[in-house]
């Protein structure tokens, strides 16, 4: 397949984050698990993680054989090198993390699928070089971990007034010194129900619609104004 | 037009390759994770076990030296009771195996039983049963309970699991696992307290907020396990500790 215009790496890598092409809010891809793992801020940050690192290395292998697999098969050779680095993530997180592998549950064997990464091999790390196919599958990652942690922590904090499993309550107890009494006051006003819709799928269904809407409307201003 | 013609060795051999190299890869990485991960996994039952016995309970039955308990004769009489108690396999050979904590002195402190309840709100639950033998009362009592598995709805049925954030810190405090607080209600009651404070007596057990049938359906289960343990005391008690 032939190479598309040769991009730098960190072109590539800031792209997804500041660039507009966001895998999640710009290109829609990987809502599944965004919304379905995002039950709490730790779970976010642990799939952010593993994402990051699936990807890189998916891309850097794709794009160092890109020039070896031929056209015709070339969707099975991606899903198989794409599942290898699910599996090798699976298996160290099981053996050296054993406590946030158990969080994490199934959703790491659904990384295989996660469409972003079968979608950035397909379209960015068969037609470039191994750096810019480095920087953009770290990018990525990084643009879908930072929207799962905004989800993640919103989740937690609305649908179970706590955040890494500590309820917001505590968290004024934490802190000392003037800075106590204005959280003091503001704890009495975090000592609230929960709303347990957010933790549920159609909270997040509504998060993210409207995470969306407030980023498209941001970033057309920026255009507007240039 | 000349159809191309597809080079169906050349594409089998790339992708040979590429799936020789990826299961090495794996097989590679798998003989250094797989002992790991089978230890902790040896090491987690016994952590469960021992998370249902008895406080100064020290060492906990492998999974080759439990007491084995024979139910022929027990299932004859309450079959329909049994069956929703014990896991599919148990249910099938008519037995079950208990795990018994020790103290430092080679004492039995309490026995840790293994238990499916198929009524769940999203349907079945596995729990691990802690109990103790009351020798004033001549009766078991729960000593703990902890639930295994379960599909039940986040924010509602789900809460069994759910640990209040004090009981995490007096948990880390006393180097020992939090109990959930629907579950440390279950302390020292034996079969005849077993009952929801919903419709029942006031010293009950307090039900999760909006899972009534989660709730339910566990209490009833535990119920059962204890009056299991109860019809075979004999047995039990005369087995003492392993050999």
């Amino acid at each position: 397949m032939a190479d598309s215009a040769p991009e730098s790496f960190s072109d590539a890598l800031m792209k997804p984050l500041t660039g507009g092409e966001n895998p999640i809010t710009a290109m829609m891809l990987g809502l599944c698990s965004a919304m379905a793992v995002t039950t709490n801020l730790m779970n976010g940050i642990a799939m952010g993680l593993g994402v990051v690192f699936v990807m890189w290395s998916c891309n850097t292998v794709i794009s160092l054989l890109r020039h070896v697999i031929p056209k015709d098969v070339r969707v099975p050779a991606y899903i198989t090198v794409i599942a290898t680095s699910v599996t090798i993530v699976d298996l160290t997180m099981a053996a050296y993390m054993p406590a946030v592998h158990a969080q994490m549950g199934i959703f790491l064997a659904l990384i295989v699928v996660n469409c972003i990464v079968l979608a950035r091999a397909e379209a960015y790390a068969s037609r470039n070089s191994v750096i810019p196919a480095m920087g953009d599958g770290i990018g990525m990652g990084l643009g879908y971990a930072l929207i799962l942690c905004f989800l993640g922590a919103s989740r937690e904090v609305l649908g179970a007034s706590a955040l890494f499993g500590v309820p917001l309550v505590e968290y004024a107890g934490m802190v000392s010194g003037g800075l106590k009494t204005g959280i003091e006051s503001m704890a009495t006003a975090m000592d609230y129900q929960p709303s347990i819709l957010m933790v549920l799928p159609p909270g997040s269904f509504l998060l993210i619609g409207l995470l969306m809407a407030a980023i498209r409307v941001a970033w057309q201003k920026k255009l507007a104004g240039e | 037009m000349a159809e191309p013609k597809v080079d169906y060795v050349g594409l089998t051999g790339v992708l040979f390759v590429i799936c020789f190299l990826c299961t090495g890869a794996l097989v590679g990485l798998d003989a250094v994770t797989r002992p790991i991960i089978d230890k902790q996994k040896v090491e987690r039952e016994l952590r469960a076990r021992k998370a249902v016995l008895p406080a100064g309970t020290e060492k906990v039955d492998g999974d080759s030296e439990s007491l084995t308990l024979d139910l022929a004769a027990d299932w004859a009489a309450n079959g329909g009771e049994l069956e929703k108690v014990l896991g599919e396999a148990d249910e099938k050979a008519r037995k079950t195996h208990l795990f018994r904590g020790y103290d430092g002195a080679g004492k039995v402190t309490g026995y840790a039983a293994v238990c499916e309840l198929p009524d769940g709100y999203s349907g079945t639950m596995t729990f691990m049963a802690g109990l103790v033998y009351d020798s004033a009362l001549d009766q078991f009592k729960v000593a703990s309970a902890k639930v295994t598995g379960h599909k039940e709805t986040p924010g509602l049925g789900a809460n069994i699991d759910q640990v209040k954030y004090a009981e995490t810190v007096a948990a880390a405090k006393e180097h020992r696992d939090p109990v959930p607080w629907f579950l440390a209600a279950f302390k020292d009651r034996t079969a005849d307290k077993l009952a929801l404070r919903k419709g029942g007596p006031a010293d009950g057990i307090e039900a999760l907020t909006a899972a009534t049938i989660t709730s339910k359906a566990f209490t009833a289960a535990m119920k059962r396990v204890v009056e299991m343990f109860n019809r075979n005391k004999a047995a039990i008690l005369a087995a003492g500790g392993r050999g």
